[in-house]
């Protein structure tokens, strides 16, 4: 019975380790907590979580007061995006420039297929010219990526320009070679809160001479992704080019081998196609989450490539998932990059699975309208 | 030193709105408060008629906690100063631990103040977690929203955060 008396007596200890209340916030049960206890939480905060955090109240702003500048600058290039990046994501008007390592506010009129207009402008880092599809005028930059799942959590914000965003693109143009016509088609689509873009480029032989859909003199052939493109005119060309720049390397033959079944995807879907009238050839990137399907038409007149691009959820300019789409215009075309482990066929599932929901807007209903202490980032 | 004590054994414990409760030492000693304290007295004075009184916590917050400690009951206990930085930087939580966190924010924060009283570092830090993923992602706005906060903030502090802000706009 002593001993309980004690165990009681020392169990007491806890009565009193609630901190006075917030006077200005009754009804916050969250700020009535011990600060031991709200530090607790709030280290398991990434910075700018903390940073968002601290200018709700100002209990919350003693609890995590900090120099954020200071603080940010000595974060690593990365964690540094990634800074930027996470407050992007809670700030419907601005994105994270990789480039510049800041945010930059919305420009409603800044959509994919306003490539030319906006490549022309001054500002230098709005673009990533490396994304391979300037050739059609439509070029989904991260930026245009980010704005389109952020605005489609939103729901409610943005809303034209979101559809701006999302808006399918088509381009029909004369072939440089006469008798074929040519058409790209691009149409975005949010599924499972990814962005995934399908690409479509279509050949066709309106005229009665029988002329190779894929001619090997045509220099103007889809890019695909970085790694699934022509090296300068048709397959059959632009795989004796890359074969030929593989042996220079010096490689092993079971090396050269790979490397080149590796670079040349694209050529053998067209070779495949060419000999299977008909049938869909699929297959996908190593090195980016893109999937492909090549067609010729039974009577041999239209020729048909698609591809099915995934660039990812939400997230910074940094993640593998869009940085495998972007290749460094410096590096030396047969510098591959990382390769992606996903499923192989996954995204053209995605893509037909999800074609019954549209573009995912309306998936929230949250609101959110950045007011108040920190105006000026919301003004665009 | 005391007798060691099998792990079936049962202890009471008596919420602070007076509901006695009966639980095996095992799961009682998920808190490490308890366990140093019947590893110190010795756990034979307590019985149904004298059981131990947790003071702060009420039944229906003490009826959580127990069912929590019931169901890691055999979860390898952490060294005091096991804080890596992975452990610390992840706000992933398991599924079960997830589900069991599905509770209005009163009871949420009542589980975070028990678990630190009772000395449970892991729920404690369950609960961290799931404050912390409520925050994650939000703006200001939004937080304000999740957890019923006024935005107390004067004018000129308003200016003054606005002016401290003004290395993050565009340059």
């Amino acid at each position: 019975m002593h001993c309980l008396r004690f165990l009681c007596r020392l169990l007491g200890k806890g009565r009193h380790h609630h901190r006075d209340h917030d006077q200005d916030n009754p009804n916050a049960v969250i700020l009535q907590l011990p600060l031991d206890l709200l530090l607790l939480i709030t280290d398991q905060l990434a910075l700018h979580d903390k940073f968002l955090l601290s200018h709700t109240c100002k209990t919350l702003r003693q609890v995590t007061c900090q120099d954020w500048a200071i603080e940010v600058s000595r974060l690593s290039f990365e964690d540094q995006i990634g800074f930027w990046a996470g407050l992007a994501y809670s700030l419907p008007n601005r994105w994270a420039c990789l480039k510049c390592c800041q945010l930059h506010p919305i420009d409603t009129s800044d959509v994919p297929r306003a490539y030319w207009a906006i490549s022309a402008r001054d500002v230098p880092c709005t673009v990533d010219m490396s994304r391979g599809v300037e050739i059609e005028a439509y070029s989904v930059q991260h930026y245009h990526v980010q704005f389109a799942l952020k605005l489609s959590r939103l729901g409610n914000i943005h809303r034209r320009y979101l559809k701006a965003l999302m808006k399918p693109y088509t381009c029909t143009r004369k072939s440089p070679i006469p008798p074929l016509a040519e058409s790209y088609t691009a149409e975005p689509r949010i599924i499972n809160k990814r962005f995934i873009l399908r690409e479509e480029w279509k050949f066709r032989n309106n005229t009665s001479s029988a002329i190779p859909i894929f001619p090997d003199e045509h220099d103007l052939f889809p890019s695909v992704c970085p790694h699934m493109d022509m090296l300068y005119g048709g397959p059959a060309r632009s795989r004796f080019r890359k074969e030929s720049s593989i042996r220079q390397m010096g490689m092993r033959q079971l090396e050269e081998h790979v490397l080149l079944k590796e670079v040349t995807l694209l050529e053998e879907g067209i070779a495949s196609a060419c000999e299977s009238p008909g049938q869909w050839i699929f297959n996908s990137c190593l090195h980016c989450a893109t999937d492909i399907a090549v067609m010729i038409s039974t009577d041999e007149r239209e020729g048909t490539i698609r591809a099915w691009h995934d660039f990812g959820i939400e997230g910074s300019p940094m993640d593998i998932s869009w940085k495998a789409h972007v290749r460094d215009q410096h590096a030396y075309w047969l510098d591959l990059g990382p390769y992606l482990d996903y499923p192989h066929g996954s995204i053209r599932e995605l893509w037909l699975e999800g074609a019954s929901h549209g573009t995912g807007t309306g998936q929230s209903t949250l609101r959110s309208v950045f007011k108040k202490p920190i105006d000026g980032l919301s003004k665009v | 030193m005391a007798e060691a004590k099998p792990a079936s054994q049962k202890i009471w414990l008596v919420s602070n709105d007076n509901a006695t409760m009966e639980v095996d030492r095992a799961v009682v000693e998920r808190s490490m408060l308890l366990k140093n304290m019947l590893e110190d007295l010795g756990g034979a004075d307590v019985s149904p008629e004298n059981p131990i009184p947790i003071p702060n916590v009420n039944e229906a917050v003490l009826r959580k906690v127990v069912e929590w400690c019931e169901h890691h009951r055999n979860d390898p206990v952490a060294a005091p100063d096991d804080e890596s930085d992975a452990r610390k930087k992840t706000t992933d939580i398991e599924e079960w631990d997830q589900k069991f966190m599905q509770v209005d924010q009163e009871m949420l924060f009542e589980i975070i103040l028990a678990s630190n009283f009772l000395d449970i570092k892991p729920l404690l830090d369950v609960g961290c977690k799931t404050v912390a993923n409520m925050i994650k992602g939000k703006s200001p706005e939004e937080i304000r929203k999740t957890f019923n906060i006024t935005n107390d903030f004067s004018a000129e502090e308003e200016e003054q955060i606005r002016r401290e802000n003004e290395w993050a706009e565009d340059r």
